[in-house]
């Protein structure tokens, strides 16, 4: 086609040329685009214009071929040459800049490794027993009680339910019962003359092992607990006892009955919310056997556990369990209260049972009688919160140090402009930075977590292994993490660097933009509103448990030594008690089934006056000494007496007396409901003790009733106090040697009240501690991101601190001035936190049912302290700085 | 290359390229092969053979004539090496050998 003819020549898509040149190899090129324009050409004339357009485009995508795509062997080699390039100039920027890389590394690997630690904790604490096949169709059932007045959850259920579950409902596949003893904290156990006091005792029935799926060593879980004289053992235990013989077959004394162990089990994983070390069967305890004959289902005794069939979900038989309490338990309730059943549940009672999978039972449940403390989900999302706080500040630190070092590297990224570096090279250039940084600072921080995981093991007492962290999964994950992290804390330093224009950067007319500046201050403000809500917070947090240590438990907790077990005693024990109370070292010997602090049985009492309400309350049984002994002080009427007959008197608390609403109730009569109106025994009430806190102040004073023990029977517990002017130790030696003296079948157990009541607390404590120490890396992080940003402020500002100075102003006033802008940052910080953490110790503390409030005071110290420690931060650098002589600072230009 | 032997595109190719010689380029073989034996074949599955049998050495190649319909690019001229017309030969004598043997189809 020649160019004088009249139309224009047709020509191919520029697009699909500019797609076929991106990808083909310059070999194959010209001649391709020849062959096309020929095929096109041709095409246009015989078939038109859009067929040879698509053609076209169809003719370019097939040569998406291997031989024909460029090999990009001459670009991957600058690519890596580059990459080279960048991690040399990363590395001698670190080196050069010694401090912005030790706050660096340190900032992100101290903020990498808390975030290992609590990430570990957390993973620890969400994998509870999960280790049982099955667990996903293991749930327990649990009891929502209701009363006329209020409402309690227990963990536990009657006897019977498990054999009602399995035998009268299809979905469930098999259920079994656990129990605790509530009442006792240790059995002793005897094998041959050596005496054991076990903690982790449990009592299971004969389908435990069917349900959960533990390795026996020894033995088979088939027959293991088939028998009440059968007890199982953990390899352990049956390793303390026996050596490394083995322990099938042999006989153990639990108090004074004798046991056959019938299988050694693996020791459980620490993530169980069962934990024993022994587990006896159930039908051994008297109590539970009499419970079953009489089918009881009013007392919740023990934890029942059902296996659904596979692909059952819990709905179906949770729904049917109200039908069931009808079918099965309102018999007994009629026999046993001797009221109707109907009548019951309209004064307002109810047995509302539910279930709990399994595996939410160490997170999510927090009811009566569980078997062990539970964690608790609001730790949990609040240590991911403070690990997620610690992570942003250290990012920020990142971030921060690496805008306000840009100026520095403005000459760089100039020079390589200019030498011809693409505004992509430069991004990628300072991403490989970022990335190379956070995985030095992860391995580093990786390795401090292992360093470190002792102690924090110690800390939240647990064993927690690095193990997670090597599972595949994970390893992609933080590699991952290293690259997210990277490139998000990169970003914005590699986009602001890489739009310097290098003329204005060469020639020294550089300035940092307002926008960094304003990026900076936010991130400032933002790093200090966090440390200062985890301040506040610390501070309320310790101001709540001295709370608990000062406050007045109603009780005197100190010098009071508990002797358990003292029904070991026998006979002996008013040997005990007299030769005691002759030692000038000891104030009073005194006797109790539970102490303060111990877990309580209730009954529910009537008072013969029919306008006062039935009434459920907590039972003691105590002595006469019980009272002055704890210091305890009668508010009416009078204390248990050896010169009266008190066996049916009772003394009650304030609560109680205030719940029956009477005045002038000494000598009013009380009465058990559950038994018979002509069994005369009635008790009497004689006194009325002032308000004391038998439990934790998380809950309020419950209604209590002491009644007075007979002394013919050694008491549960008995507790010594102590003469504080003698020497402890000395003390404890002597009640060991009168206890061995008189006791040869069980050791000598002993605490002190106020470490008793302390393990009230633990929880508290421990996350008091874990709070400190997370508030503290928090603290530390975003004071060294501080410090760095104000020897880089101070650098900056060298020439205009040289000048102030020439024109008279004092290193008082410089140091004012650097201080200044800082200030106003974390002022404007504080004022945002107050409102959070108002509102965040205010939730926390209503958790206390005895609290104190976030006053003005810890606010004000709160904000002081964070400022302080800001101050602290940047003085070092503003002193330096006004310390310049000006001669120098501005005699190079 | 004794166990190599010639696909039917790449016989239909390089007898294209004997026959157009000396204008054997890639879109007349395509136009060659379309004409003779009536298949649809793209230009880039030609691009694909023939620089297979480069390598081969059964054909090979050099840059010559330019052309206004091309754009002014320049056409990669094939012709078949002494190799390749072997290769023909045997494949034709073994064709020939078989078609021989069969009596009726």
């Amino acid at each position: 086609m020649g160019k004088d003819q009249h139309h224009i020549k047709p020509v191919p898509p520029r697009f699909a040329i500019w797609l076929l040149e991106l990808f083909c190899a310059s070999y194959w090129l010209d001649e391709i685009l020849g062959d096309m324009e020929e095929a096109f050409l041709e095409n246009y004339a015989t078939k038109g214009k859009s067929f040879a357009i698509v053609a076209y485009y169809w003719t370019v995508l097939t040569f998406l071929r291997p031989h024909i795509i460029r090999p990009n062997t001459q670009y991957s080699k600058t690519g890596l040459d580059m990459l080279y390039n960048y991690l040399t100039s990363a590395v001698r920027n670190l080196r050069k800049n010694k401090i912005y890389s030790t706050i660096n590394f340190t900032g992100l690997s101290v903020g990498i490794c808390c975030c290992v630690l609590i990430s570990l904790y957390v993973h620890h604490e969400s994998q509870y027993d999960t280790f049982f096949d099955d667990a996903d169709r293991i749930y327990r059932v649990a009891l929502e009680r209701q009363y006329p007045d209020h409402t309690r959850f227990f963990a536990t259920s009657p006897v019977n339910m498990a054999e009602v579950l399995k035998e009268n409902y299809p979905q469930v596949e098999n259920a079994t019962r656990l129990h605790r003893l509530f009442f006792q904290s240790s059995v002793d156990v005897t094998i041959g003359d050596q005496n054991f006091a076990e903690h982790d005792f449990l009592f299971a029935d004969e389908q435990f092992f069917d349900v959960f799926s533990f390795e026996f060593v020894e033995g088979t879980g088939m027959d293991a607990l088939d028998d009440p004289g059968k007890i199982v053992l953990t390899e352990s235990t049956a390793l303390k006892y026996f050596g490394n013989a083995s322990a099938l077959g042999r006989t153990v004394l639990l108090d004074t009955a004798s046991f056959i162990i019938s299988g050694v089990i693996r020791d459980l994983p620490e993530n169980s919310h069962m934990k024993f070390d022994v587990l006896g069967s159930i039908w051994q305890l008297t109590f539970l056997d009499n419970a079953r004959e009489t089918n009881s289902w009013i007392n919740p005794w023990l934890n029942t556990y059902v296996k659904l069939k596979p692909g059952i979900p819990k709905e179906t038989l949770q729904s049917e369990l109200p039908q069931m309490v009808k079918d099965f338990g309102f018999a007994s309730i009629q026999r046993q209260l001797n009221i109707s059943a109907e009548e019951y549940e309209s004064s307002g009672h109810g047995f509302h049972y539910f279930m709990q999978p399994l595996t939410d039972i160490h997170l999510h449940s927090n009811l009566d009688a569980e078997i062990q403390a539970n964690g608790n989900v609001m730790y949990v999302y609040l240590l991911s919160v403070i690990v997620i706080f610690i992570l942003i500040i250290s990012c920020i630190n990142f971030i921060n140090l690496a805008t306000a070092k840009s100026s520095e590297r403005a000459k760089e990224v100039g020079v390589r402009k200019v030498m011809g570096g693409t505004r992509t090279q430069l991004v990628s250039q300072f991403l490989v930075e970022s990335v190379l940084i956070t995985f030095i600072a992860t391995l580093l921080g990786i390795v401090l977590s292992y360093i470190l995981l002792p102690s924090f093991n110690q800390l939240i007492d647990k064993s927690l292994t690095i193990a997670p962290l090597l599972q595949p999964v994970v390893l992609v994950l933080i590699i991952s993490f290293i690259f997210l992290l990277g490139i998000i804390a990169g970003l914005y330093p590699a986009f602001m660097l890489s739009n310097f224009r290098p003329t204005a950067v060469l020639k020294g007319s550089f300035r940092t933009s307002n926008s960094g500046v304003w990026l900076r201050n936010s991130l400032i403000v933002f790093q200090f509103f966090i440390s200062a809500i985890m301040i506040t917070g610390t501070l309320v947090l310790n101001k709540q448990l001295r709370y608990i240590n000062k406050k007045d438990l109603g009780f005197e907790k100190d010098n009071t030594l508990i002797v358990r077990n003292s029904s070991y005693l026998a006979e002996n024990w008013q040997v005990f008690r007299t030769r005691l109370e002759a030692d000038p070292g000891v104030d009073f010997v005194l006797g109790g089934f539970g102490l303060p602090g111990d877990f309580l049985g209730n009954s529910i009492m009537e008072a013969q006056n029919p306008e006062y309400p039935a009434l459920r309350v907590y039972t003691n049984t105590i002595d006469e000494h019980y009272i002055p002994g704890l210091g305890m002080h009668i508010k009416e009427g009078r204390n248990f007496d050896i010169n009266f007959n008190d066996s049916l008197s009772v003394l009650i608390n304030e609560a109680a007396a205030d719940l029956i609403g009477g005045v002038g109730l000494v000598g009013t009569q009380l009465r058990p409901t559950n038994t018979q109106p002509n069994q005369a025994d009635a008790y009497t009430i004689i006194g009325i003790v002032e308000d004391f806190h038998q439990q934790s102040l998380h809950s309020q004073i419950q209604p209590l009733l002491f009644f007075k023990r007979g002394e013919q029977f050694p008491p549960f517990n008995m507790a010594v106090k102590l003469n504080s002017n003698e020497n402890i130790a000395n003390q404890i030696a002597k009640v060991e040697s009168l206890w061995t003296e008189l006791v040869s079948e069980a050791p000598f157990t002993y605490t002190f009240l106020d470490d008793h009541l302390d393990q009230l607390y633990e929880g508290d404590n421990k996350s008091q501690d874990i709070f400190g120490v997370f508030t503290m890396a928090a603290i530390i992080m975003a004071c060294v991101g501080l410090f760095g940003l104000s020897a880089y402020v101070a650098q900056q500002r060298t020439k205009e601190i040289g000048v102030r100075k020439v024109l008279g102003a004092s290193i008082g006033n410089i140091i004012l001035l650097l201080s200044a802008d800082f200030t106003k940052l974390i002022v404007v910080a504080y004022a945002l936190a107050i409102p959070a953490v108002y509102y965040g110790m205010s939730e926390w503390l209503d958790s206390f049912a005895y609290h104190t409030n976030v006053d003005v005071f810890t606010v004000l110290i709160a904000g002081l302290l964070t400022l302080v420690l800001a101050w602290l931060t940047t003085a070092y650098q503003s002193i330096k700085a006004g310390l310049v002589n000006p001669t120098k600072s501005l005699r190079s230009e | 290359m004794a166990n190599d032997f010639l696909n039917g595109l790449e016989e239909l190719v390089l007898l294209s390229i004997v026959v157009l010689h000396p204008d054997a380029y890639a879109y007349a073989i395509k136009k060659e092969i379309n004409d003779q034996a009536g298949q649809q074949v793209s230009l880039a599955s030609i691009h694909t053979v023939l620089y297979r049998m480069e390598n081969k050495g059964w054909v090979q190649s050099e840059l010559g004539g330019q052309s206004e319909k091309r754009g002014g690019r320049s056409k990669r001229l094939f012709t078949a090496t002494s190799a390749g017309t072997e290769m023909l030969k045997s494949t034709q004598i073994a064709r020939n050998n078989l078609w021989g043997k069969i009596n009726t189809i």
